[in-house]
């Protein structure tokens, strides 16, 4: 019956006839599982066939009975013309696909170069590789080079001297590179594509994977499921690392099979010793990734005890280039905001970066007088930031490298008496003065763990 | 096989549409199948037809793509018609031997987006992980219409389930879904609460689907 009641609601939302509570309503059912979006995405479907094709049927479009239309394909075939020069060009390729056939099926038939007997199904093949790569098929080794074809079953390893080996499957886009000494294993099952990374590094471009059958990649501690992104995956002879550039992955844990889904901008580990656990991936040796106001979501922050505050908020707001973030809070009672440092979720090639305050607050002008309401009173402020540290992920913390009043009254609120104000605009700018990332505010201390709790996108 | 040689597959174009293929590219594309492959093959050629051709044959579950992420049918019919419009602009982009199907999915994401973040529509799906579950779902329903006999065998089910359908059944189906009328207007013109409207017409939807699917199953005769 309830399966029943969310079907009218999504029918009613395919309709176009839900207001906005009924869309409140179908947003919190697919947040609730994300699943019921196969519900919807059926319904859907079948709207569009019969909005589509009941017309036809109904209005004699259909007026030929099924049963009598031909079955047999047509063909449309040219006139013959003589025996030209282009029947020529196609003999002689019919002979060179031939003569090709026969040195493969000769080559093919050389010792090794079958596995178990039965020369197993070609997935993918060698975009690109440095030399001394080798693939080891059965017994036999083959010197990786471009074009070469890769099988179910094909262990692939490179050797020292930060050698690279990129290959991409057939049929689609997914892409796998190797970065530095790696051991890999091929396979491809009816579930879908798998790998074995034994040691080394991947960087994996994954197209969207058909439904049920997503790219699985395993180590000894890890295994990372997926159905279309983009992500780097390293193990080592204690734990497993992946990093994730863009969309989802599961990220279990062999050991006990828990399991995280790690999204962009974010990485996870596990190991021998290694709990399971996640965080924000540095730039130290990632690629730039240039965000837009949907990569950037909304975060609450959970302050200490002295400093709880109970309304903090990033959004997101357009800025002149690109995007920016909001910050939205009333801070409680009178106590100073310490130092602030920066880091970055996400990386960011800036070196120094701007935080405008185009507000903030301060009682100063009450100090002198405890009777007197507390009257606020509004100053604009801007912060450079300077970088000061990078921390052993990668992550990145900058500090404050001076302020100024907007309107010109340098240094004429001291640092302790900075408050955050009701909207902060934090911009990344780099040289081509487009590329801004999410940041999360950390307080002065090195912290390991992330100051805010992710929440939901407020729209 | 040359790519005249045309001969079985699948595409869905009616009336003006399927006239102005057949007047500018010299094939019925009515009567004569055309293998996908085949016009995503042509796609980077000069000629714009066949690269208009490539494009339009995916409007089927790109419109179901649309209409699940922002619930409004003719939103989403707009939405296709930008994509495609798009993806015909930009083809040069388009890098021959990759999935067709997917480069579309992109420019669509992005024309769902921005169509969010102008109007600020309060649209259903726009979360990333929802977007990435709805492409694979797209992308299973794309790969549905490669078999050329999907459509036509769902067109044969659909004539004869419709043909079995009551008449209370056929007139709420005929009424929502030929004259496109909304559930007010539908319970006006009959007289009933909108409540029973909709029930009816969900009851009398699912036994079409219902009897559709058991065709599609190859019970269709015993299911009766």
């Amino acid at each position: 019956m309830k399966e029943m009641t969310i079907d009218t609601l999504f029918l009613h939302y395919l309709h176009g006839e839900a207001d906005d509570a009924m869309k409140d309503e179908v947003r919190r059912l697919l947040e609730e599982d994300p699943k019921r979006i196969g519900t919807l995405w059926r319904l859907a479907e079948e709207e569009e066939f019969l909005r589509e094709d009941l017309p036809q049927v109904v209005t004699n479009g259909f007026a030929a009975p099924a049963a009598e239309r031909p079955r047999r394909p047509v063909r449309v075939r040219r006139p013959v013309r003589g025996f030209g020069w282009g029947r020529w060009v196609a003999v002689a390729a019919c002979l060179l696909i031939a003569a090709g056939a026969v040195l493969y099926n000769i080559r093919e038939s050389q010792p090794g170069r079958q596995v178990g007997g039965i020369t197993a199904r070609i997935v993918a093949h060698v975009q690109s590789a440095s030399s001394g790569i080798t693939i080891h098929r059965g017994e036999s080794g083959i010197v990786a080079a471009v074009g070469v074809d890769l099988r179910v079953g094909d262990r692939i390893e490179v050797g020292r001297g930060g050698r690279r080996l990129t290959f991409s499957y057939d049929g689609e886009k997914t892409g796998i590179s190797t970065k530095g000494p790696t051991i890999l294993t091929v396979g491809d099952t009816a579930d879908g594509k798998r790998l074995k990374l034994e040691t080394g590094k991947i960087a994996v471009d994954a197209a969207p994977q058909p439904a049920g059958e997503p790219l699985v990649v395993e180590t000894k501690y890890a295994r990372v499921t997926v159905v279309g992104t983009t992500f780097s995956l390293s193990t080592g002879t204690a734990s497993t690392k992946v990093q994730v550039f863009d969309g989802l992955v599961d990220f279990m844990s062999m050991a006990d099979g828990r399991s995280l889904r790690v999204g962009k901008g974010q990485f996870a580990v596990v190991g021998d010793g290694i709990p399971l656990a996640m965080g924000y991936i540095g730039f130290e040796g990632a690629e730039m990734v240039s965000l837009t106001k949907y990569d950037i979501e909304e975060w609450k922050a959970t302050w200490e005890p002295s400093l709880k505050d109970t309304n903090r908020y990033f959004s997101v707001c357009d800025a002149p280039k690109g995007v920016a973030l909001t910050l939205d809070c009333r801070p409680n009672g009178m106590r100073a905001v310490p130092r602030l440092t920066i880091r970055s979720k996400t990386p960011v090639e800036a070196d120094v970066f701007t935080l405008t305050w185009t507000h903030y607050r301060t009682q100063r002008l009450n100090k002198n007088n405890r009777n007197a309401r507390p009257t606020w009173r509004y100053y604009g402020m801007r912060r450079d930031y300077e970088r000061i540290s990078k921390d052993a992920s990668g992550r990145t913390a900058w500090k404050i490298k001076e302020y100024k009043l907007r309107d010109g009254q340098y240094g004429l609120v001291r640092e302790d008496e900075v408050r955050f104000g009701d909207k902060a605009y934090i911009t990344f700018t780099t040289d081509d003065g487009l590329s801004i990332a999410n940041v999360a505010v950390w307080e002065g201390r090195e912290r390991d763990e992330p100051f805010f709790e992710k929440r939901s996108i407020r729209r | 096989m040359g790519c005249a040689e045309v001969h079985a597959s699948s595409i869905s174009l009616s009336g003006n549409r399927a006239e102005f293929y057949t007047k500018n590219l010299g094939i019925d594309v009515k009567s004569v199948r055309i293998p996908r492959k085949s016009i995503e093959g042509r796609f980077m050629e000069q000629n714009d037809h066949w690269a208009r051709l490539a494009i339009e044959q995916n409007s089927r579950w790109l419109n179901a793509y649309f209409l699940a992420a922002c619930g409004d049918p003719h939103l989403a019919e707009d939405l296709v018609q930008e994509t495609l419009s798009a993806a015909y602009e930009s083809r040069e982009r388009y890098k021959p031997g990759a999935p067709f199907g997917a480069w579309l999915r992109g420019i669509a994401r992005n024309l769902l987006r921005r169509e969010f973040d102008k109007k600020k529509r309060r649209f259903v799906v726009v979360e990333e992980d929802l977007l990435t579950r709805l492409d694979a779902y797209a992308s299973a329903s794309e790969e549905r219409f490669l078999d050329g006999a999907y459509l036509d065998s769902k067109m044969d089910a659909l004539k004869r389930c419709w043909e079995r359908l009551g008449t209370r059944a056929k007139e709420l189906l005929s009424l929502r879904y030929i004259k496109n009328l909304s559930m007010k207007a539908v319970s006006e013109q009959l007289s009933l609460s909108q409540a029973a409207v909709g029930t009816g017409t969900f009851r009398s939807r699912a036994a079409l689907l219902d009897c559709v699917s058991r065709y599609l199953s190859g019970n269709g005769e015993e299911g009766q």
